[in-house]
Order: C-alpha cells, then sequence, then structure tokens
C-alpha cells in the first residue's frame, strides 16, 4: 500500500488499516510494527512507514462529549478539525489554536504539536489539550493528562504518534461571538520592518499574526503583515463561505512554481496583498485557511513534489539568521514562493519534542530540484544549527540526525515512553 | 421529517443521515444491530446537530420476529423515510469455498434486505403515504465472476423493489433503489481502483430520494457505465476480466 505525504514523499507500508470502533482498535495494531496516521498532510516523513502497517485513525470520527458551557469537547482521534470549528462556531466556540489547514485530525494535530497564528498567544494545540486516551501496543489503555500518567501525557504531546496509537482527546474551546476575524494587512518594506511590527503586536496583544514574505530573486525583503483579532460580531445564521471551490484536477509533468514564473508570482502576490491593506472583517475560514480553498494545490510543484523548509531560530539571532538565510536563497536562485515569517511567544513547549519554541520561524516550499535543493538545505541548516535554531519534523524529509538531536535534546528522555512496536520512517532517519 | 434508518451505522447510511441533518432538522430513529455502536453515533450526531433528534432501537436483522416487532415501534408515529442500507461486501473467494460463509452473506444481503424492505413498506401502505430507499449496488446489475455472490443479492433487492414499485404504482407510498458504485468504506481501503467518497455519494442519494425517483445511480454516471455492461453480447462478456 502506497502512502503519499503531502510534500509528495512516498513510502510503501505493508497495509493499511482504518479501524471504525475504539473497540477494534487494539487488535488492529496487529503483532508487527506500525505507525497510527491520519490525513496524511504532513509535508515529509513522520507519518510514512515502509514495510510496516499503517493504522489510519480517519474511521474514528466521533464526538463523544460536549458541554456547551465550558466549551470542553471530547473527541475521537480521527476527527477533523475543519469539523469542530464548523460545528461549534455556530455555538460559539473555537479551537484556540489551529495549523493553516483545517483537513487534519485531532490526532494529528496532538502528535505534532501543532501551531498556527496564534501561537504567542495561545501557544500550540497540545496546551489546549485536557487528557487524552493512549492505546499502546500491549494492549494497555493509558489516560493521560497533567495530572495522570503526565510524563507519558508530555511525551504523546509532539510525539509524532510514537508512543502508542491515540483513542480520544479532550480539548478546551475558546469561546468567541462569531465566525468572523478583524484583520489587518499592513504591507512592509523590508525585514526589520517585519520584526517592529511583530514587537508591537504582540505588546498590543493582538490574538493571531503571520506574514507572508517576498523571497523572489529579487525583491526579496518585502512582505505583507496580517494579524487578527476574533470580531465580537455575533454569527447571524450566515452559511460558511464555499471557499474558491478551485481544485488542482491535475499533477502537471514538471513544477509550475520555476525560475520563471516565482518572480512574477511574487510581485502579484505583493501587489494583491497591498492592494487588500488595512483593516476588514473576514471570514475565520478566510483568515486561518486561505489554502483550504483550493484543493489539492501540493499539485502545483509536480510530480518531483516539494520541501518545506521550517526552522525557528531564538530571539537573540533572528535578525542576522534570517537576513543571511534570505541571501542564501537569493544567491542560490531557487525562490520560494509562500514564504512565512513568523515570531513564536516565549512559552513552556507543551511536549518533549514539541518544536515550536521562542524565537522567529521561517517556513519556506521549494520545488524538489534534486541535488540543487538538498544543497540549498544543506547551506541554510548551517545557518539555523549555528544560530541554535531547529527544523519543524512535521515539515521535513531530509535533515540530518545531528541538526534534530541538537534541536531536540529531550529525545532521549522521550525513549523510555516509546512504544516498542511503533515505527516510522522520520524516526528511523533521524531518531532510532 | 421524521426518518427510519435501518443499519444507520453503514458508511453511506450514515452520510446520508449528516447530509439531511446539516439541511435541516429532522427526526430520526436509528437501527443497528450493536447497542454500543448506535449509542456511539447516536451522541456524535446529536453534537454535531443539535437541532435533530436522533433516537437508536437494537434489531436482529435475521430475525424477522425482531423485524416485525421494530416495524410496528417505528411505525407508532408517522414514518416520512425509510433507508434501508444493510449489507457486507462479500469476498468472493472465501465464498466460493466455504459454503457457510456464503449462505450468511446471501442472508444478510438478500433475504434480511427483503424482510425488512416488505416490512417496513407494509407500514408506509396503512399510512398511505411515505418513501423508502433501498441500497442496492451495481453490481447487481450484471453477474460477474469477481463478485457474483454479493451482485446476485442485489439482483434480487432489484427485483423485489421493482415489484413493490408496481404494487404501490397507484398510491402515495414510493420506492428507491439505489445503487452505489464502489465507494470508499473501512471495508475497502485497501481496494486499489477508484472509490467514490462517502459524502458525494450521499448527496446523491439525498437528493434522488427527495425527487423519489425509481433507480437513483451514485455517482449517477454509473448508470450510463452500467447501461453499456448490461448490453455487452455475451460471448464477448465472458472474456472479459473487470
Amino acid at each position: 500500500m502506497k502512502l503519499i505525504s503531502f510534500g509528495g514523499k512516498t513510502a510503501e507500508a505493508a497495509e493499511l488499516l482504518q479501524p471504525h470502533w475504539l473497540a477494534d482498535v487494539s487488535k488492529s495494531l496487529g503483532d508487527g510494527y506500525f505507525l497510527p496516521v491520519g490525513m496524511g498532510k504532513s509535508y515529509g516523513d513522520v507519518a510514512l512507514v515502509s514495510g510496516a502497517r499503517a493504522v489510519s485513525s480517519l474511521g474514528l470520527n466521533r464526538m463523544i462529549n460536549w458541554d456547551a458551557a465550558t466549551g470542553i469537547l471530547e473527541c475521537e482521534a480521527g476527527v477533523l478539525l475543519s469539523d469542530i470549528q464548523s460545528t461549534f462556531v455556530k455555538q460559539g466556540w473555537m479551537l484556540p489554536v489551529t495549523p493553516g489547514t483545517s483537513y487534519v485530525t485531532v490526532g494529528g494535530a496532538v502528535a505534532n504539536d501543532v501551531h498556527g497564528k496564534d501561537h504567542h498567544f495561545a501557544g500550540t494545540f497540545g496546551d489546549h489539550v485536557l487528557s487524552l486516551n493512549l492505546v499502546r501496543s500491549d494492549g494497555e489503555v493509558l489516560s493521560c493528562s497533567p495530572r495522570k500518567n503526565s510524563e507519558m501525557f508530555r511525551a504523546t504531546i509532539g510525539g509524532l504518534g510514537l508512543t502508542g496509537f491515540i483513542l480520544t482527546v479532550r480539548l478546551q474551546l475558546r469561546a468567541v461571538a462569531g465566525p468572523y476575524f478583524d484583520s489587518e494587512v499592513i504591507p512592509y518594506g523590508n525585514l526589520s520592518e517585519f520584526f517592529a511590527l511583530s514587537e508591537e503586536t504582540e505588546a498590543q496583544g493582538w490574538q493571531a499574526s503571520v506574514s507572508w514574505f517576498d523571497c523572489s530573486t529579487g525583491k526579496a525583503g518585502r512582505g505583507s503583515f496580517t494579524r487578527g483579532n476574533a470580531s465580537l460580531r455575533k454569527y447571524d445564521g450566515e452559511a460558511e463561505p464555499k471557499g474558491l471551490g478551485l481544485s488542482v484536477p491535475i499533477t502537471p509533468p514538471f513544477s509550475l512554481v520555476n525560475k520563471l514564473t516565482l518572480d512574477v508570482f511574487n510581485a502579484a502576490y505583493y501587489e494583491l496583498q497591498r492592494s487588500g491593506a488595512g483593516r476588514r472583517e473576514v471570514h475565520y475560514r478566510e483568515f486561518y485557511y486561505p489554502l483550504d480553498g483550493v484543493g489539492n494545490w501540493n499539485r502545483i510543484y509536480g510530480p518531483q513534489g516539494f520541501y518545506q523548509y521550517q526552522s525557528v531560530v531564538p530571539m537573540a539571532h533572528a535578525a542576522e539568521a534570517t537576513e543571511e538565510m534570505l541571501s542564501v536563497i537569493k544567491k542560490s536562485g531557487q525562490g520560494s514562493f509562500l514564504a512565512v515569517l513568523k515570531t513564536f511567544g516565549d512559552r513552556k513547549p507543551a511536549g518533549l519534542l514539541s518544536f515550536a519554541r521562542a524565537g522567529v520561524t521561517l517556513a519556506l516550499d521549494f520545488p524538489n530540484r534534486g541535488e540543487k535543493t538538498e544543497q540549498l538545505f544543506k547551506e541554510l541548516d548551517k545557518i539555523v544549527f549555528e544560530a541554535g535554531g531547529t527544523l519543524n519534523p512535521s515539515k521535513d524529509a531530509r535533515m540530518s540526525r545531528e541538526i534534530f538531536q541538537a534541536g531536540f535534546p529531550r529525545v532521549e528522555e522521550f525513549a523510555k515512553f516509546r512504544d516498542p512496536r511503533i515505527v516510522s520512517d522520520f524516526a528511523r532517519r533521524v531518531i532510532d | 421529517m421524521r426518518i427510519v434508518v435501518v443499519s444507520a451505522t453503514s458508511v453511506i447510511a450514515l452520510a446520508c443521515v449528516k447530509n439531511w441533518a446539516s439541511n435541516g432538522n429532522h427526526e430520526f430513529v436509528l437501527l443497528g444491530r450493536s447497542n454500543e455502536r448506535l449509542a456511539a453515533t447516536a451522541t456524535d450526531l446529536s453534537i454535531r446537530f443539535p437541532n435533530s433528534k436522533f433516537e437508536f432501537e437494537t434489531v436482529d436483522l435475521q430475525s424477522s420476529t425482531s423485524i416485525a416487532a421494530m416495524v410496528t415501534k417505528c411505525a407508532k408515529s408517522a414514518i416520512d423515510l425509510v433507508l434501508v442500507a444493510q449489507g457486507s461486501l462479500t469476498e468472493q473467494k472465501q465464498a466460493s469455498t466455504d459454503l457457510s460463509y456464503l449462505q450468511s452473506e446471501l442472508q444478510l444481503n438478500a433475504v434480511s434486505v427483503a424482510v425488512v424492505t416488505e416490512g417496513f413498506a407494509g407500514a408506509l401502505a396503512v399510512q398511505g403515504s411515505g418513501t423508502i430507499g433501498v441500497i442496492g449496488s451495481v453490481a447487481g446489475d450484471r453477474g460477474r465472476a469477481y463478485n457474483y455472490s454479493y451482485g446476485s443479492s442485489k439482483t434480487l433487492i432489484e427485483n423485489y423493489t421493482q415489484g413493490l414499485q408496481q404494487r404501490f404504482a397507484a398510491s402515495e407510498v414510493s420506492v428507491c433503489l439505489i445503487k452505489p458504485g464502489p465507494t470508499k468504506t473501512p471495508m475497502t481501503v485497501s481496494h486499489k481502483g477508484k472509490m467514490a467518497d462517502p459524502n458525494a455519494v450521499a448527496k446523491v442519494i439525498v437528493h434522488g430520494l427527495s425527487l423519489r425517483r425509481r433507480v437513483i445511480y451514485a455517482p449517477s454516471l454509473w448508470r450510463y457505465i452500467m447501461l453499456v455492461v448490461r448490453f455487452i453480447p455475451f460471448t464477448i462478456f465472458k472474456r472479459l476480466s473487470f
């Protein structure tokens, strides 16, 4: 059974099972090696497993308990974030933290301890998990929370699925008036303006912020800064926007993001952002998930797929490291179209292997051009490594063991909580 | 509407329920074998659709007595719509060698469906109104070496619903035969080939039922595919390997 990651990396799993009921999960784990998987939206190989069984959570998509007074939801691990948002926003509740796509499972969001535009305000997904049930390969079901089996709880949050199969999760949602955001888009001309805006945004207490920047070879450094707060306007019965309804129907024979198109894309997008500058009210789907409106957008990178390179560098070296990375990218001639820059707040990580940490994070998408791309990554690695930063496992398909081990020093402690029968291509590559 | 769903935990039936509930407030009676599964399903639906009502009841679909009792119970209040959805994807290889497996599959996919359909058709006849949708399959359109143990059960359902359609032709009772093509379910997760998304299939079914179509192919493209398949002369058909 071929598994394909979001970035286009593949693995031949021995088989794919999809238990439909919680009671059936334990026997689906078999007696060999396996990996729990979900929507397969991780870019690299954390959700890939070669030669062993993949056990999907997608059949486990039931909500179990909902308390409309406190906003506490208990659900099975295969429930999608999109379902949670659309169900509860009508009742005045939303996820406090969400990544840039809503088409991921709750189990996957916990296992990758995902972050989003709200990090400086609300932390990561794991910060809002009250408890979870985990089944280990020996059949034991562990109920974990900050009070009970607390070490296993911390290991499972951001644990990349390696501590057991997450069965159910209890989440705290955040009270909102309705589905709207008051957003503000501010164009900026260079990186120091970005850092100034980030600081101001955090100081002013904005709930969410993110920034796109132009990473084409010509004008690298300019960009647009988006920030927002949940609007006080109530839900008025309006249907969810249908989105753009666009979809990339087939994989083109070559990457549509290439030298010829990149500068044009970036310049056009910059102008689009500039023309949309200022304050306006937007629906949460547009604010959080602009790319969910375009189905299979990852196909534009062609059959070779693409890499996302997401680094985090501590604040002390943030400005110079980012400048340096940009100049290396410029020199390489391999620009990125989706270049995202965001500062993380200074918060205690929710899990042992959580990626999000104080500093500035840079996420870049590059078409896979083989050795040339890897060469660029090695240069970027050096800058990140020297600045004391690391890379995001959920996005990664190629980082070295050295970079991983340095960036995630608690991996030794984590080993105690590993399930002995769970493997992933990522774990084999940088942990085992 | 008051909607009775037989084998409500099956993937296509559940997708239909979600489609109905997201477009209106209805009263559902969910029937199935396992109390635990029905309870989990009803809880999930009640959280997702707080304005609809979800009751559930267990029924032994292999027992005509249990089915008859359930029909009587459900018919205490008016029924607008019944969806009969039980079925199991028979493994042809196993059915060809294991006769007891074959028998239990035929029992579930053919006999039980006919008994349930007849039971609810009777209740709707007494009411003088209502729609009953029965899930058959494109596999019932022609016997194929690949899946005839499954397909022939679906052929029985086709014949059965045709009879009911003629019987009720002059009344306000409608009988619809639903023929889904291969659909993504936990049973088909590792199957190769293109599978339809259950939500897309449900959309076609819900729309077809609202129009009281006699035969609903879902996705509708299958109507034309099967038209061709049915008319291939056997001398050629026997050499094909699909």
